[in-house]
């Protein structure tokens, strides 16, 4: 037995124990720990047993999915891989439908969901320190290009495979009105169009990689978050008009006005934070991590108030630090990458536990269609936009991989989309169908990513040099 | 959250935003403020000193931001704070029983333990007296199971005592420097009584609350074993993977954060408390003598500060619901009898072992001072119930924490006193 053999089977080990404890402290609760309802507000023992409970499932998905990870690690596959599965294993969503205890409940999940704006904001913060104001420049142009062309053939293709193919497939949404099945098949389209950038940080992070590709990537993720903003403001104001019903979604004119204040209130909020945290850093003597994750809080915290974006604040917040004084800049973030493991440990781990498995089983066929479709028009636009943009040969046939995994952003819009067109009998349908077609994207897309960073000679194994 | 690209809709008013951003400006003025050049500076001065070791700073920070003040913490931040306290109280516990290795327990002096024995029986003593004169004042008519815990609290506020000595004496003699380790080992073994007696009173007390004798039975028993039991386990399980990480920084922090997150999470789902656990935990890395486990000790040491700072924060919000007068009432009736008493005993133990003591020496006085550990503890049973008379007794313990940074002044006094009568100054 050599020593990897022996450290996977130690690793696996612990990961047996980890998962036999959790599941005795859970039977036994109920024994040992009285009346919880105190705890929950009003009374509800239901929210008491989920704070009870939230802690040990923090440990739970923080030392599982870090398990995980290291066990996959060495036959090739991502780390970030391994957090999202071990996410879906202990998630509510899988054993449950095979008649065991789910290790993290549906309520304690959604309270460690409070902690996602947490960890968006540092990984943001770190992604904002990445993007150099000189490669911009050079850039804006070539990714404007890109991104066209990307959004544009993705939106309108898989809004065409959706009206012909995939909403047909499903029952509810089969005989929709025609001007709601082209709102439906352009929300698809929109969706597919989202990709995660947490996902694209993480990758990167892990995978060590260093080059044009990983810079052209995370800038157009970014850049693209903009662009979806637009495109869901404008989707969302035709949701009264497709669906016959002109009393409801809102006002355009405020669905405007939120969006620019999303926008502009974002990025201007994220200069004053940028600003704040370098003359706040430069005075710091000591323990500059504390400083960072109650910054990181605050972001969040504030976001939350403000109606903001935190992703936007946090990653305009590093950049604004990291180009006007990239050397003094340097101590802060070289601590935040020192905390970002346990970051993304918890948050793929919440995010693949959030994964709806009964949508994925119901549907997959679906889904698959929907998720088939995207790869290939990813696929076409990026490499077509690519080349209009005239990027550099060696990266454009593997740039398209880095757009393929989905997160955060994509439920977030699904969630958005679902909320505006109300309690129509085909929601719930709707809904599972993106939910399925995300969690697929979520879990292939880290591997599409990895191998195309490997083939592009970016990752350090890999680099010409 | 707030996700990404999410256009909520507006819920809440201006003023409750406004109240957010103030909350969040002071306590980020005040973190910041406290990692500066300029606080360390000022921290060498003794009175900046004894003002920020009795936590006036963060508490006053932890009230503006609570209910009562700006309401920035209330509602849903206020349960949210339930599972980060219950957190912070495990870390807490780590640290605390860290201090329990083997050789430094084996070179715990007879007469300091003589002195603490000495010290616990007759200030648990007087706690138990105020305890009861306390649930007899006005809440002999509650459940033993919600009043039980917040008497308890009284009663471990009377024991043990905090370790700083530096604002009492800026520079030790010849002649103080045993006496003064004394004091600081004796507030360290203090703070262990403490969470000690912690773990073997919360739950019988909690079960009490049942009337079945037998359930307190099992409980009292099976508790203390099953605590042990995941000590071991997380000790251990900590080693070995330490010990993989090969000293890297974030793998190790991963690894840190997981044993403080299963620490608190087990202590909750098997009901005790997380303090408790914490401990026990530390106590068998302590124990285990292993390179790796220094990391993880240094790492969770480093955080001390920053634990402290997020419990006196936390008091302000938590301690909202208390009741003023009685909460003022407790905390006088804490420090005043501390004040009284702690040093009476800190004399006569010491003086057995250093005669040549000064009648009036300050470090006489540093027994007086409620150690910070009371804080945590009294947390636990705002967390567990959030009745109103766990809030209130939490109350109390802030304030006479704060009053003890007091000790300074009447250090300062006495040391003038002394100066004045001794034969040189008369001369």
């Amino acid at each position: 037995m050599n020593d990897q053999t022996r450290r996977t089977l130690v690793l696996l080990g612990v990961l047996g124990l980890l998962a036999a404890v959790v599941f005795v402290a859970h039977a036994v609760e109920p024994f040992l720990v009285g009346d919880l309802s105190a705890l929950g507000a009003g009374g509800d023992a239901d929210t008491g047993r989920a704070l009870n409970g939230v802690t040990l499932s923090l440990g739970f998905l923080l030392l599982g999915s870090w398990l995980l990870g290291e066990i996959v690690a060495p036959f090739g596959l991502p780390r970030v891989v391994g957090y999202l599965v071990f996410g879906v294993l202990a998630g509510p969503g899988l054993l449950p439908a095979i008649g065991l205890p789910a290790p993290v409940a549906a309520n304690e999940l959604e309270l460690l969901r409070r902690l996602d704006a947490l960890a968006i904001s540092l990984i943001a913060l770190v992604a904002g320190g990445e993007i150099k104001v000189t490669f911009l420049r050079g850039m804006l142009g070539r990714i404007a290009t890109l991104l066209a062309t990307q959004v544009g053939l993705i939106l309108i293709g898989v809004a065409v495979v959706a009206f012909f193919l995939v909403l047909p497939m499903v029952s509810s949404l089969s005989n929709l009105p025609t001007p709601a099945a082209i709102h439906l098949s352009l929300v698809a389209g929109l969706l597919c169009v989202a990709n995660s950038p947490a996902i694209v940080i993480a990758m990167i992070d892990e995978t060590g990689a260093r080059g044009p590709m990983c810079d052209t990537a995370l800038a157009a993720t970014v850049s693209k978050d903009l662009v979806l903003v637009v495109l869901l403001t404008i989707m969302l104001a035709f949701v009264p008009i497709a669906f016959g019903a002109a009393d409801e979604g809102g006002s355009s004119g405020g669905l405007v006005g939120e969006a620019v204040w999303h926008l502009a209130g974002s990025i201007g909020f994220g200069a004053v934070v940028g600003i704040a945290m370098h003359f706040a850093a430069t005075k710091i003597e000591k323990r500059i991590d504390v400083f960072i994750v109650l910054c990181g809080f605050a972001i969040a915290f504030a976001s939350d108030a403000l109606h903001l974006a935190p992703l936007l604040v946090a990653l305009v917040a590093g950049f604004t630090q990291a180009n006007i004084w990239p050397e003094r800049s340097e101590r802060m973030f070289h601590s935040i990458e020192t905390l970002l493991l346990p970051v993304y440990c918890v948050f793929f781990a919440t995010a693949g536990a959030g994964i709806r498995i009964d949508a994925v089983l119901a549907l997959w066929p679906v889904a698959l269609l929907l998720v088939g479709s995207r790869l290939v028009l990813v696929w076409a636009g990026t490499t077509a936009g690519a080349k209009l943009a005239r990027l550099e040969p060696g990266i454009r046939p593997w740039l398209w991989t880095a757009f393929t995994p989905q997160a955060g952003v994509a439920i977030a819009l699904s969630n958005e989309v679902a909320k505006a067109i109300g309690d129509r009998p085909f929601v719930p349908d709707l809904a599972a169908l993106f939910l399925a077609a995300i969690a697929i994207n979520e879990v292939l897309g880290p591997l599409l990513m990895k191998w195309g960073l490997q083939r592009a000679g970016e990752t350090p194994s890999t680099s010409p040099s | 959250m707030t996700t990404p690209l999410l256009l909520a809709a507006a819920t809440e008013g201006a003023t409750r935003v406004l109240a957010v951003f103030v909350g969040i400006a002071v306590v980020g003025a005040a973190a910041t403020f406290a990692t500066t050049r300029l606080y360390a500076r000022l921290q060498r001065q003794r009175w900046v000193a004894a003002f920020t070791a009795g936590g006036w700073f963060a508490t006053i920070a932890g009230v503006i931001i609570g209910p009562r003040v700006l309401a920035a913490v209330e509602g849903d931040a206020l349960l949210a704070l339930r599972p980060i306290l219950g957190i912070a109280l495990a870390w807490i516990g780590l640290i605390v029983g860290l201090q329990l290795r083997r050789t430094l327990v084996a070179a715990i002096p007879p007469n300091l333990v003589r002195w603490l024995v000495r010290d616990s029986a007759i200030a648990g003593g007087v706690g138990v007296v105020v305890a009861a004169c306390w649930w007899w004042a006005g809440h002999a008519d509650q459940p033993i199971s919600t009043i039980g815990p917040a008497a308890m609290v009284i009663v471990i506020a009377f024991l043990g005592w905090a370790p700083e000595i530096r604002t009492l004496r800026a520079e030790l003699t010849p002649g103080t420097v045993a006496p003064g380790q004394q004091v600081q080992a004796g507030g360290g073994l203090g703070a262990i009584l403490a969470v000690a007696a912690v773990g073997l009173a919360m739950p019988v007390l909690q079960a009490a609350g049942d009337g079945s004798i037998a359930k307190v039975a099992a409980i009292a028993a099976l508790e203390p074993l099953l605590a042990i039991g995941t000590a071991l386990l997380l000790g251990l399980g900590a080693r070995l993977l330490l010990r993989r990480t090969a000293g890297r920084e974030s793998e190790a922090l991963v690894v840190t954060l997981a044993l403080v997150f299963l620490s608190a999470g087990i202590a909750n789902e098997l009901g005790f408390s997380p303090l408790v656990s914490g401990m026990l935990a530390g106590a068998v890395i302590a124990n285990l003598r292993d390179p790796h486990l220094r990391d993880l000790e240094r790492g969770l040491q480093s955080a001390e500060p920053g634990m402290a700072v997020l419990m006196l924060l936390s008091c302000g919000s938590l301690a909202a619901s208390a009741h003023a007068g009685e909460a003022i009432a407790l905390g006088l009736a804490i420090a005043g009898l501390r004040l009284l008493l702690k040093p009476v005993i800190a004399r006569t133990a010491l003086r057995r072992s250093f005669p040549d003591l000064e009648r009036h020496e300050p470090l006489l006085l540093g027994p007086a001072r409620l150690p910070m550990i009371v804080i945590a503890i009294a947390i636990g049973p705002v967390l567990a119930s959030g009745d109103e008379s766990a809030a209130t007794v939490l109350a109390g313990v802030m304030i006479a924490l704060l009053l003890g940074a007091i000790a300074p002044a009447l250090a300062a006094r006495r040391r003038a006193s002394s100066d004045a009568s001794s034969p040189e100054v008369s001369a």
